[in-house]
């Protein structure tokens, strides 16, 4: 958008001047016609000297203002064929001028009186507009502003034949040079001169006035006063000398007083335009200034000597009390990487500045802490007669930074969990074989070794376990599989906080009998408890109060199971209540609080569908309350959270993954929901089913493939055969990053809910059918 | 007693699980792709039928889902040594069919307490 208008606008700009030229060409070819045809072919005097006794314009002086007229319309023409007769008839015009006024003087001389012949003043203004349109169209280097120059002559001449018109055309006519000039051949030769200025409007007088910038405004707005007010001063002074209103004397001293008043205004008015302008340009620095105040990137505008610093707020910021010079010269950077120092050649700044490349480099602030800082810079675009100012960008990108580093590390986290997960996977098969084994043998012969065997099957049943704590590493949400006699592990947790409690304080404790079932893993709700009772003992402890009481109650409600745990502690305010349950903040950091054991409970909770809620009044005492929903109930959050799953019914899918954590589940599941699936484990299997088994509804493919090929790879292959098919990508749990695949396609993360993928899957198909999917041009 | 068949990848869990559940008086047949469990469903009867849901080639829930259309009321026991996959969401919704889930890790003891209790 931007490039186009920029190169739309000097033709524009050109257009105008051009337009003006050809209109007052053709005027003068219009008066050079009427001046023959009505003039001197059907005698109308108008036409041949305006006035009875005025010079007439002789048909001479009229076919050469047609013929450089003419000369000069085709000079704005397009073709060069035209262009060039158009300078042929410029040449030539002045020849046949001299021949008419070299006849016209022999014929009729000057001393004779006669005034109808060509005047000296009216050759010498064609030769003038001859030379000054040959010099506008043909010097470009030397004397390029000759035209200006001859121009600005002819204008002058023509118009002292105008005025001596106005004025006194008795006078003129002393000036053997201007006797014979007629009134028409003065308007003429003006036109004729103004042509020549505007055929070269991005040079001198003509740029000025067609100028769209402040200067050609005021040129435009000044230069009709400048012209016509002088003249109708000096028209003023002579009529009220001749009806004898003033005296001559007087006429002179009163016309250079009003013409200093007159000119003293237009300069004043020119002053004071000029100093709104610079007003407004101050004003638009400052407001630049406070805009790039706003940004967050520190930036530093060097002007063109290097000398002149502007920087904003945040640069000032990161400099301190240094000076702005010294800091881009001298301030201490370092190697990102490896910390070392980077000076003399290798300095950001100096290299960003030099060479324009985006550096990376790592910057301790004022207060000591390590900064990974972008630096760039850029050069503005000259505009008018400024040189191009550097302007040097430094972002603060220690987050991101710090956040990709995150990101690399939790992916191979994640890689060694993929591996654990495989490794336990084999171990609980292996420890299954054994358990089995060791089993048939001791029922078939029970005598046999039964110690050793009972050794190896607690070995096997630790084994057993720890594979499944490994298992459970791998995915984020344990939630749903376990489920846990609330009362009993309880009740063995109250047995082991109750050690913890002092004597002098009373720990009273009410659980219902009949075992209540929970899903849930028995240690998160024992730590649940261990943690609220000591939180209440510590309360208590610290104020050193003798006589407290940890009241714990359990109560089964419909299909609750609430725990509340109070205190006749010190209690919290309000403030610090608000925060109670926010990882890392603690009251006891002093004392070892890690300030997530309130979190994990509120964690806990929310996970299995429950609630953990605190109450406290200062002085009084704090309640914590913990629900959670029995097994078989339906206030289960979890389950809510999951929107169900939609049928896939009459959709073909093409699933292409090498997980070997899934191995074909995700297929299976698919067709179960009425999906027709075909499998692929590599790009070039999926290739080969699209061309044989295609075309399909969706490509469901994992983002990391094993082999030569990415997902998003085998979805350009696969979109070069099967334009327009829906891609979805799958992508591991912690989601390796993705830059923007080449072909658009909705991504998945595993774990991935079945509801979730079933409605991706349509979405993906449906924005295809609608034909609005991004990508397709 | 009970007659069960197992279908299962690793030929030494296979082995063991088949020698354990003789020892404990039942009659067990032992395959080891999910295509021979569908031939010895159709040709034999059998009381229950276990199947290992991570198999090579997958396919294990569209058998679960394959054999519960075929033999309507033939108790379905899935096991798995990827215990964690349970959990997974969509586990949970492929495996509804089952009637019983059991980690690889089980004694002897506790798969005959699920014989038992899905043939009663």
């Amino acid at each position: 958008m931007t490039t186009r208008t920029d190169r739309n606008r000097p033709a524009n700009r050109n257009a105008m001047p051009r337009n003006w030229a050809r209109f007052a060409s053709i005027l003068v070819v219009a008066i050079a016609l009427l001046n023959l045809g009505l003039g001197w072919g059907a005698g109308l005097n108008f036409f041949t000297r305006m006035m009875p006794s005025l010079p007439a314009m002789v048909p001479g002086t009229a076919v050469c203002a047609a013929l450089l007229a003419s000369g000069q319309i085709l000079r704005l023409s397009e073709s060069s064929l035209s262009r060039r007769s158009g300078t042929a008839l410029i040449i030539v015009t002045p020849i046949f001028a001299f021949v008419q006024y070299w006849f016209g003087a022999i014929s009729n001389p000057v001393s004779a009186g006669a005034t109808d012949r060509m005047s000296t003043a009216t050759f010498a203004g064609f030769l003038i507009v001859a030379v000054g349109q040959c010099a506008a169209d043909y010097l470009r280097e030397w004397g390029r502003n000759l035209h200006v120059v001859l121009a600005g002559t002819g204008c002058f001449l023509a118009l002292i034949g105008v005025s001596g018109y106005i004025i006194n055309v008795g006078e003129l006519e002393q000036y053997t040079v201007f006797r014979g000039l007629s009134l028409l051949t003065a308007v003429v030769l003006f036109l004729l001169n103004a042509v020549v200025l505007l055929s070269r409007p991005e040079h001198g007088i003509a740029a000025l006035m067609m100028s769209d910038k402040p200067g050609g405004e005021m040129a435009r707005r000044f230069m009709p006063a400048a012209i016509i007010l002088p003249v109708v001063l000096c028209l003023i002074a002579d009529w009220t000398t001749d009806i004898g209103w003033i005296t001559s004397n007087v006429r002179l001293s009163a016309l250079a007083l009003v013409l200093v008043a007159l000119s003293s205004v237009f300069v004043l008015r020119m002053a004071g335009a000029l100093d709104d302008r610079a007003l407004l340009t101050d004003q638009a620095n400052l407001r630049l200034r406070d805009i790039l105040s706003g940004l967050d990137v520190a930036i530093f505008v060097i002007e063109p000597d290097g000398h002149g610093l502007t920087l904003n707020k945040r640069a000032e910021a990161m400099i301190g009390p240094k000076k702005p010079e010294h800091w881009l010269k001298q301030s201490a950077f370092h190697a990102v990487q490896d910390r070392r120092p980077l000076h003399g050649a290798e300095h950001p700044v100096q290299q960003v500045l030099d060479h324009g490349r985006e550096i990376f480099a790592g910057w301790i602030d004022l207060d000591g802490a390590e900064k990974v800082l972008r630096l760039a810079a850029f050069e503005t675009g000259r505009t008018g007669g400024r040189t191009n100012l550097r302007v040097l960008a430094i972002y603060d990108v220690t987050e991101p930074w710090l956040l990709r580093e995150n990101m690399a590390r939790s992916e191979r986290l994640e890689a060694v969990g993929q591996l654990a997960s495989g490794v336990a996977h084999e171990m609980s098969n292996i420890f299954g074989v054994i358990k089995l084994s060791v089993g048939s043998v001791e029922l078939s012969d029970p005598t046999v070794a039964p110690t050793q065997f009972r050794a190896i099957m607690n070995a096997c049943r630790r084994g057993g376990a720890l594979a499944d704590r490994m298992q459970k590493l791998t995915i984020e949400d344990a939630s749903g599989g376990e489920t846990t006699e609330a009362i009993s592990a309880l009740s063995a947790a109250i047995e082991l906080v109750r050690k913890a409690v002092p004597s002098d304080i009373e720990f009273d404790v009410d659980l219902p009998s009949a075992p209540l079932t929970i899903d849930c893993d028995p240690i998160d709700l024992e730590m649940a408890v261990v943690n609220l009772v000591l939180n209440a003992r510590n309360a208590m402890v610290e104020i050193g109060k003798s006589e407290g009481t940890i009241r714990l109650r359990v109560a089964q409600e419909p299909e609750w199971l609430t725990l509340s745990v109070s205190d006749n502690g010190p209690g919290m305010d309000a403030e610090l209540l608000k925060r109670i349950t926010e990882p890392f903040f603690t009251t006891r950091r002093a004392t070892g609080g890690t300030g997530l054991g309130l979190a994990i409970i509120d964690t806990f909770a929310r996970r299995h569908g429950g609630m953990f809620q605190i109450t406290s009044t200062p002085n009084i005492g704090t309640l914590a309350k913990l629900r959670l929903p029995l097994r078989g109930s339906s206030g289960s959050a979890a389950q809510e959270d999951m929107p169900s799953a939609v049928t896939l019914a009459g959709l073909k899918i093409l699933v292409v993954e090498d997980d070997l954590q899934f191995k074909g589940v995700l297929g299976d599941t698919l067709t179960t929901l009425g999906a027709t699936v075909d499998r692929a484990e590599s790009a070039d299997s999926a290739m080969s089913l699209i061309r044989s088994a295609g075309p399909f509804d969706v490509l469901l493919t994992d983002y990391q493939l094993v082999g030569p090929e990415d997902g998003h790879e085998l979805a350009k292959r696969a979109i070069a055969y099967q334009p327009r098919l829906p891609v979805v990508y799958l992508t591991g749990m912690s989601g390796v990053q993705i830059d923007e695949p080449p072909i658009p396609g909705l991504i998945l993360r595993k774990p991935v809910h079945l509801g979730l993928l079933t409605h991706t899957i349509r979405l993906a198909f449906d924005t295809q059918l609608a034909g609005t999917r991004g990508g397709d041009a | 007693m009970a007659k069960i068949l197992i279908a299962d990848d690793d030929r030494d869990y296979l082995s063991a699980f088949c020698t354990g559940m003789e020892v404990m008086g039942h009659i067990v047949d032992g395959v080891r792709t999910g295509k021979d469990a569908k031939v010895f469903l159709r040709t034999g009867t059998y009381d229950i039928v276990f199947l290992d849901v991570v198999m090579p080639g997958g396919g294990a829930i569209s058998l679960v889902h394959e054999v519960a259309s075929e033999f309507p009321g033939l108790p379905i026991v899935v096991i798995s040594g990827r215990t964690e996959l349970f959990d997974t969401p969509v586990f949970r919704e492929g495996l509804r069919m089952a009637s019983a889930r059991l980690r690889k890790t089980a004694t002897l003891q506790q798969i005959h307490k699920v014989v038992v209790s899905s043939i009663v």
